[in-house]
């Protein structure tokens, strides 16, 4: 833990140095957290590069304001999550509209599922995504955060700027909701 | 048979074989294993969740352009690192500014000030004109701004160290 916080002391050091390799280094290491969120929240592409854009900008001339409370990822995730939301309130775009709800109802039937069928699933990464897609901004976000990215709740709600319970339940909603999606997919009923 | 609910399903799903996941389910609690024993329903849906969860933890696909970093780096402003004068920072010099003016308007005869930094002006009518205006402040006036000044220092003490400290990661 301590190695890490001296890593990213280190980091932004470097970048408060005007290091070129640092600059270069920080973008790199936290593309991954910044595009999960602006490519869950925005629907756009062509707006997704250029919020990227301005979120690394907005971060490294903010940088010497971070006072290492948290973890830098979580800064840059705020900083992210942020831009993101006054990118759709300059849209007018609902962050949890109401959705389409076409999918079925769940089936039941008794029975394990084989290793094999569990494999099989992950070859259905694509309705996965097509369904995650389907769900409002908020959810996608914090199924993003979570299951990708592994950021603990207290991160995504120090990031989202909400209660820790409320990231659990939307969350459990959005999981659930998903799953409903998904009942619809052959290979997922079959599991 | 009573069911077990959604989120009882989640946790548990997530509670096994997703160790980096938070799922609360306490180890060793058999009033979900024994109820799974026997019902197939939420077993099924167990494994379902299961699968969807080692499906979401792919990355979802999307790219940025090759030279991404420097284009952000090419836009960056000069002198990115150099410490601005922020807002606090006027703040405080302006609470700081009017203290001084607020002992120097109490403790000390201002028409002598004026005398020493006549050259500076070009006529008298400058000079005459502000002795007049201090003139009129009263005292109370002058131990006014003093403790207006403070009190804006404590304003932006407070904001700085209470009230931002909130908002600051």
């Amino acid at each position: 833990m301590t190695e890490h916080i001296d890593a990213e002391k280190q980091l932004v050091n470097g970048i408060l140095a005007g290091n070129k390799d640092a600059y270069e280094l920080f973008i790199e290491r936290y593309t991954g957290l910044v595009g999960h969120i602006v490519f869950r929240m925005v629907d756009n592409p062509a707006d997704r590069e250029d919020l990227c854009q301005d979120i690394f900008i907005k971060s490294i001339v903010n940088l010497k304001d971070f006072r290492f409370r948290s973890q830098l990822s979580t800064w840059i995730g705020r900083i992210a999550y942020n831009c993101c939301i006054n990118y759709m309130k300059k849209l007018k775009l609902p962050l949890l509209d109401d959705m389409n709800s076409e999918y079925g109802a769940v089936e039941h039937s008794a029975g394990n599922p084989a290793p094999d069928q569990i494999a099989e699933f992950n070859e259905t990464a694509r309705q996965v995504e097509r369904s995650i897609m389907r769900l409002p901004g908020l959810y996608r976000t914090i199924v993003t955060l979570y299951h990708v990215d592994e950021m603990s709740y207290k991160q995504i709600a120090e990031i989202m700027q909400m209660p820790v319970g409320t990231v659990k339940s939307c969350l459990f909603r959005a999981r659930k909701r998903l799953k409903s999606l998904l009942t619809g997919n052959k290979q997922f009923q079959e599991i | 048979m009573n069911h077990l609910t959604d989120r009882d399903i989640q946790e548990y799903a997530e509670g096994h074989g997703f160790r980096h996941l938070e799922g609360d389910f306490p180890e060793g609690n058999t009033k979900f294993t024994d109820h799974l024993a026997v019902c197939g329903r939420c077993r099924k849906e167990v494994d379902q969740y299961r699968a969807l969860f080692h499906a979401l933890e792919r990355s979802p696909g999307w790219e940025l352009s090759g030279n991404f970093a420097k284009t952000v780096i090419g836009h960056l402003p000069r002198n990115v690192n150099s410490r601005r004068f922020t807002m606090n920072n006027y703040s405080l010099a302006i609470s700081i500014i009017v203290i001084i003016a607020g002992v120097l308007a109490y403790f000390i005869d201002i028409s002598l000030l004026l005398d020493f930094f006549s050259p500076v002006f070009p006529g008298n009518f400058k000079l005459n004109f502000m002795s007049d205006i201090i003139a009129f402040i009263p005292v109370r006036g002058k131990f006014h701004l003093f403790t207006g000044g403070i009190m804006l220092l404590f304003v932006a003490v407070f904001d700085y160290y209470i009230l931002q400290r909130k908002y600051r990661l």
